[in-house]
């Protein structure tokens, strides 16, 4: 019995690994289905940069679609420009905390 | 206008009740649920800020109650499934859960001492304080493990909790401490309990002069609150079940004194977490961050407020969380316990699907696996603690 509970965590969490990194991001090009999403969904955004300001040790990406996206310190600038990125959906900021700009 | 701060008390307090008995329902859901209705244009933000605490305070005297009897764990109570189980099975769940809500009374003073202590030095001190916090947290986390007698499976108790822990937070997973705690604490337990067909003592009910702690586990049990709690009061991520694993470290409790200091802790966490929203602006637990949103700033005059709130919501929690104990200990006599173990597990299933989604029941099985593979490894169940511990330590350092 220990040894099985012992195995099944194990496969446990790599069936829960894998699902972290192989799932495939959903694509969102408005707040209003953002909104609708869980915390931590992998998500792909694309808009154009129309406002960008600092917070704390992070910059807030506003988008062109009314999409805030977090970046963390040091982060480029993107005022006007058309992005496309991967990240995670974190409602405590109600953004899209970035994990990778895809083109700019 | 006076009527209405009342009537807003009372319903806060029926509504605490309501969500520390259910698990499931969380005081951020309802708290949400009112702050996005129309109702809350038709009250004052004073009024609104009553409910919410009264609510709050509440829930953290009434959420042992299903941890100790059912050992369905919720997010601020989950550690007094540990010794709790334990006293119910010897017939003692009206003791345990007393002993809780002794705790949260124990909590008041603590709250109106810290409240001076806070204004002046929490600004002085966050910063050093949110530095330092990852370090004392890996150094709880060594002296978790090797303090053990078979530290290796302590060791991979700890790992595989902190993994699952990791994982969850990472995952799209609906109220993800839901099937986290459930699965790790709660249903392992039962699980356990069902397969070695264990039974249960008829249950005593004891007065409240019979349920006492000697002067040494009061002493121990203030000390360890007193110490851990205003640390683990002011920073994201870091809580009750944090401040519970530190002080129960660094002073060895008993099963009786573990209950006092987690009934205790939970309350003065929730306390100090209004008062942390008035001094540094920054919210730790989801009820300050809906009522900084309510006021915009909190004022003194509402932190004077919040705390008289806090004191009669206490009150009527206490009361209200030793008639709730009584009548369940009494239906309990009633029932086979393995059946109602049984229900229970199907239960927080169920709830875990409904609440959570697919991934939440393969973090809750998972979870019921590690705190299973724990408890036939005769490890403590305080190791399981690394699904938080890990994830907060690893939140802090990058």
């Amino acid at each position: 019995m220990r040894h099985i509970s012992l195995i099944s965590s194990i496969i446990g969490i790599l069936i829960l690994g894998l699902l972290l990194y192989l799932s495939e991001p959903l694509l969102v090009d408005s707040s209003k289905d953002f909104h609708k999403l869980n915390d931590n969904q992998k998500v792909l955004v694309f808009g154009k940069v129309i406002k960008e300001y600092y917070s704390e040790d992070s910059k807030i990406l506003i988008l062109d679609n009314n999409l805030s996206l977090f970046c963390k310190k040091p982060c480029d600038v993107y005022l006007n420009k058309k992005i496309s990125a991967i990240g995670k959906k974190d409602s405590f900021y109600n953004s899209v905390k970035i994990s990778k700009i895809l083109n700019k | 206008m006076i009527i209405e701060l009342i009537i807003a008390l009372i319903i806060g307090v029926m509504a605490g009740t309501f969500t520390g008995l259910f698990p499931g329902i969380h005081i951020n859901l309802v708290a949400t649920l009112l702050i996005s209705s129309s109702l809350i244009s038709l009250v004052s933000p004073l009024t609104a800020v009553i409910f919410i605490v009264a609510m709050s305070i509440t829930h953290t005297f009434l959420d042992f109650i299903p941890s100790i009897y059912l050992g369905a764990p919720q997010e601020d109570s989950f550690l007094s499934i540990l010794p709790g189980h334990q006293l119910l099975k010897e017939g003692r769940g009206h003791e345990a859960v007393v002993l809780t809500l002794y705790g949260s009374i124990f909590a008041l003073p603590v709250i109106l001492i810290f409240t001076p202590i806070f204004v002046f030095i929490l600004p002085m001190i966050y910063g050093l304080v949110a530095l330092i916090m990852p370090f004392i947290l890996i150094f709880i986390s060594l002296f978790l493990i090797f303090r053990e007698e078979n530290i290796f499976s302590s060791f991979l108790v700890f790992a595989l909790s902190g993994l699952l822990g990791l994982l969850t937070f990472n995952l799209p997973i609906k109220e993800p401490l839901m099937p986290l705690l459930t699965g790790l604490f709660g249903v392992s337990a039962l699980f356990i309990s069902i397969k070695n067909k264990s039974g249960m003592e008829k249950q005593k009910e004891l007065s409240l002069k019979e349920i006492k702690l000697t002067k040494n586990e009061f002493g121990k049990a203030c000390s360890a609150a007193i110490i851990s709690s205003p640390f683990c009061s002011f920073l994201p991520g870091i809580g009750s079940g944090h401040a519970a694993v530190i002080g129960s470290e660094l002073i060895e409790q008993n099963n009786k004194s573990f209950l006092f200091l987690v009934g205790s802790l939970n309350t003065i966490v929730m306390g100090l977490s209004f008062v942390t929203a008035y001094v540094i602006q920054k919210t730790r637990t989801g009820s300050a961050t809906i009522i900084q949103e309510i006021l915009t700033k909190i004022t003194f005059q509402n932190l004077m407020v919040i705390l008289l709130i806090i004191i009669l919501s206490s009150l009527f929690a206490f009361f209200i969380g030793l008639y709730i104990s009584k009548k369940a200990s009494t239906v309990l006599n009633k029932i086979s316990y393995r059946l109602l173990s049984i229900v229970t597990l199907v239960v927080l299933i169920s709830l875990t699907l409904i609440f959570s989604n697919f991934l939440g029941l393969t973090v809750l099985i998972t979870g019921a696996s590690i705190g299973a593979f724990c408890i036939l490894s005769n490890s403590r169940r305080i190791n399981l603690m690394g699904c938080l511990l890990i994830p907060t330590i690893i939140y802090y350092l990058f």
